[in-house]
């Protein structure tokens, strides 16, 4: 007889075979390392500044295998932190509000009637709150930190997906799938997570794969501005920032952080494409069984 | 009479993942002016492709070959821009759902005078001028205030009047109609089958008619070609084809549509026995209300009602039918049965039990006992779940004390029941076809063990030689298991061979009930009488009869 499998288990059989998503999964992956263990095999630190090399150009010799910036800082270790700082605001911002979102989006549009429009009100009282206003609000009351950035980008982000994913399900909730589940003795969260959020993941996969880099990018934003992280501490977004502004004179400034940080949007988009595909039963094409 | 329309040798092909498939074959026919060609075939007999590929519609993927001439003009390997000279004006086509080929946003004025802005240099007055005039020939009363208005604010019926009002404006020589009335009503269908049988005769045009229905064909058209696998069958005249057919396959096809033919006055036997029966279901002047949107703040509300004031009784063991047309209230009253309708007033007795009255675990416990076959196999099963994940559903919900081992005996003998082998487990709906979709649903129904089996059209989207085999199971079920079955269809012939007794509603209300045979051959009503005289016969005598007298009475 024939083996039996779940959604999962044939999304993953698909997305291995999928050559671009599976480079792009390998290269995060490698990026991922890198940018944890990288600084350890370097001599210097990132605040440390090297009065011999101000603002010098890539070389092996002295260590600075990607030149130093302007305060004559090693760029290949400012590099790697900025890269923790963003991805880890990448994906975890992301992922926190799409788990918000997604439930909360599921949840009104399945229950309808009141709920959602209560549910829904509440969407629209959050999203007229000047997002700039919110975050220094918060910066006030609870000091700067990293957490409070995560914070500030999932609270706003999970408002779209939320109404996303609403309309999603009110299409959802009309097929009779949902009905011969109710008739089936179905209870109505075992309804949505089985029946309706697999039948979002395909409009959510690819706007997780946009809110990535959108993320990272909010993040420079506020960075730039004085509300993200802040000095010596790092991102990709704020490096690319100050190495925009020496582009002429000192170039590496800009382009290595910039290469990471374009990679990475790269790969997000790939991976989120692969994804898709994998997730839905129509895109993937099957072997011989 | 001279060649309108000469096909020859007539292939199509598509290619599809390195696959070449060949859609139609080698395919002659000719079409002669003032003529009715009716093309008759399943779905994926290639008959739409067909007149796709004379119109140069294929998808990208799709390439035609051979020769076909309209009007001595080859129409195979014609650049768009020529074409385009073509199509919508001496060459115009209408689609089987009137609902997706009028766009909703565009009045229908805008949309109609298209068709004219492209193919005649008309000044703007003139062109409304001429849209009034052709809105007025298809039977569409005051059609100056249409021109104004959007396609959702008409019924099916009107849109496919407008639909062939528009294909009217350039005085084609040729109409193309593809399944034009299938997603109709029979009374509607009976309107415009006529209505093209009428513009037909006063434009001068001649006409294809693709369809599925052998019933339309003997009430339409003059030539007939049958066609399966993208092969033709045969062709001819109406008369050889219906009364003296060569091809097996005819035969078949015209056997099936007798099978359930209404004028066959063969009974059949009753399974009913005399002795008094339980009643499963009795509903007591059952209201159900849907309260629309108010359209300004102090409006009074808008009650549409859908099921009004029903009063009906469900025998243990017997088949009911519940017939009418779209909109009659048939399907909500199933739901509200099911109880996934609230009921606004009256009441609702399933097994014993009050459903307003019942709490959530006892509507499980009930549900246990009475499941849902849907019309549409695709969306009634959960694209993203494996047949053998929607088969465990049911299980785990009413028995989540089953093991393993029971669970997946249990999916597979009922996988077999309904004539799937279990290799099929692993796969998810788009990989199999319609009637095994419906299959699996109905697999999903049985695995409860329910007494009452409730079918909302369950066979209404499917083909026709599939239709019976879906007929024959459900059948075979309820025999062996005693099932008692709700059966809801717009299709009369069907209800007429398995039904034992019969309710047919209009607008949310009881016309008429009654045994079956009682209710077809002695319609007391005039509604039930007009809907059955509606349903194309599979004999073009029958049907010139019918037509005949139909002008009369007019």
């Amino acid at each position: 007889m024939k083996k039996t499998n779940s959604l999962l288990n044939d999304a993953w059989t698909a997305l291995s075979k999928n050559k671009a998503a599976l480079i792009s999964a390998t290269t995060m992956a490698m990026m991922v390392l890198m940018v944890l263990v990288g600084p350890a095999f370097s001599p210097y630190t990132i605040d440390e500044t090297d009065w011999y090399k101000i603002a010098a150009a890539p070389s092996f010799f002295d260590g600075h295998i990607f030149g130093t910036d302007d305060l004559g800082r090693d760029l290949f270790v400012r590099t790697m932190y900025g890269g923790r700082i963003s991805l880890m605001v990448g994906l975890v911002a992301t992922l926190v509000s799409v788990t918000i979102g997604v439930t909360y989006g599921a949840v009104a549009g399945f229950m309808g009637g009141r709920i959602d429009a209560l549910m829904m009100r509440f969407v629209d009282v959050l999203y007229a709150m000047p997002f700039l206003f919110f975050v220094i609000l918060l910066m006030v009351f609870f000091g700067r930190s990293i957490f409070l950035i995560f914070v500030a980008i999932g609270a706003v982000n999970w408002l779209d997906i939320a109404r996303i994913v609403r309309g999603q399900t009110l299409n959802i909730k009309g097929k009779e799938f949902v009905d011969a589940a109710r008739t089936g003795g179905v209870s109505t969260i075992k309804i949505i997570m089985k029946h309706v959020v697999p039948n979002l993941l395909g409009v959510v996969v690819v706007y997780v794969a946009l809110t990535v880099p959108q993320v990272i990018l909010v993040e420079s934003f506020l960075s730039f501005l004085g509300l993200g992280v802040q000095e010596p501490m790092t991102s990709w977004g704020a490096l690319v920032n100050q190495g925009a502004r020496q582009m002429e004179s000192s170039p590496w400034m800009l382009l290595f952080p910039a290469v990471f940080l374009a990679t990475t949007l790269f790969c997000f988009n790939f991976i989120g494409d692969g994804l898709r595909d994998a997730l839905d039963p129509k895109d993937r094409t099957r072997g011989n069984d | 009479m001279t060649e309108l329309l000469l096909a020859e040798k007539l292939n199509v092909n598509f290619r599809s993942r390195g696959e070449t498939i060949h859609a139609v074959k080698d395919l002659s026919f000719n079409l002669r002016d003032d003529e009715v060609l009716g093309i008759v075939g399943e779905s994926g007999s290639g008959k739409s492709q067909t007149v796709l590929s004379i119109m140069g519609l294929l998808e990208s993927n799709g390439a035609a070959s051979g020769s076909a001439t309209f009007a001595n003009k080859e129409l195979i390997g014609l650049s768009p821009s020529e074409l385009n000279k073509i199509r919508g004006n001496e060459i115009a086509m209408i689609f089987q759902d009137p609902m997706s080929s009028l766009n909703p946003y565009i009045t229908i004025g805008k949309q109609m005078s298209g068709v004219l802005k492209r193919h005649t240099k008309m000044t703007n007055k003139e062109i409304k001028q001429k849209c009034i005039e052709m809105l007025h020939a298809v039977g569409i009363n005051k059609p100056e205030e249409r021109l104004g208005g959007y396609s959702f604010e008409l019924s099916g019926g009107m849109r496919q009047r407008v639909m062939i009002a528009s294909a009217l404006l350039t005085n084609p020589k040729l109409l193309i109609a593809d399944e034009p009335t299938t997603a109709l009503d029979v009374t509607v269908q009976e309107k415009i089958l006529d209505l093209i049988l009428d513009v037909k005769d006063r434009f001068k045009m001649s006409v294809i008619m693709i369809t599925h229905d052998l019933g339309v064909v003997a009430r339409t058209c003059d030539q007939v070609l049958v066609m399966k696998n993208g092969e033709l069958q045969e062709s001819g005249d109406i008369e050889s084809i219906f009364y003296s057919p060569k091809a097996d396959y005819t035969k078949e096809l015209l056997k099936k549509s007798k099978e359930i033919n209404l004028d066959d006055q063969q009974k059949y036997t009753q399974t009913q026995d005399a002795s008094i029966k339980n009643c499963l279901v009795r509903s007591t002047k059952a209201k159900v209300c849907f309260f629309l949107p108010k359209k300004t703040l102090f409006a009074e509300e808008n009650v549409l009602t859908a099921v009004n004031e029903i009063s009906m009784e469900t025998l243990d063991g017997e088949v009911l039918g519940i017939v009418g047309e779209s909109g009659s209230g048939k399907s909500t009253l199933a739901k509200t049965i099911l109880g996934l309708q609230k009921l606004t007033s009256g009441q609702i007795e399933v097994f014993g039990e009050r459903l307003s009255e019942v709490n959530k675990k006892e509507l499980k416990e009930i549900r246990k006992k009475m499941q849902v076959v849907f019309q549409d196999p695709f969306s009634s099963l959960n694209p993203r779940m494996t047949v053998f994940e929607i088969l465990k559903e049911p299980l785990d919900s009413f028995f989540p004390s089953m093991t393993k081992e029971s669970v997946q005996k249990d999916i597979e003998g009922g996988l077999t029941e309904v004539g799937l082998t279990p290799e099929y487990l692993g796969r998810y709906p788009h990989e199999l076809s319609g009637g095994q979709c419906q299959r699996v649903a109905i697999a999903r129904a049985l695995m409860p063990k329910p007494q009452l089996l409730i079918c909302d059209e369950a066979v209404s989207a499917l083909d026709a030689s599939i239709r019976g085999e879906i007929i024959e199971l459900l059948l075979k079920i309820k025999s062996e298991k005693k099932l008692t079955m709700i059966f809801i269809a717009h299709d009369l012939a069907v209800v007429r061979k398995i039904c034992d007794r019969v309710i047919v509603m209009q607008s949310g209300k009881v016309v008429e009930q009654g045994p079956t045979e009682k209710v077809f051959f002695e319609p007391e009503k005039e509604y039930t009488a007009n809907l059955l005289s509606a349903v194309p016969t599979p004999d073009p005598k029958k049907e010139k009869e019918k037509h005949i007298k139909r002008t009369q009475t007019q």
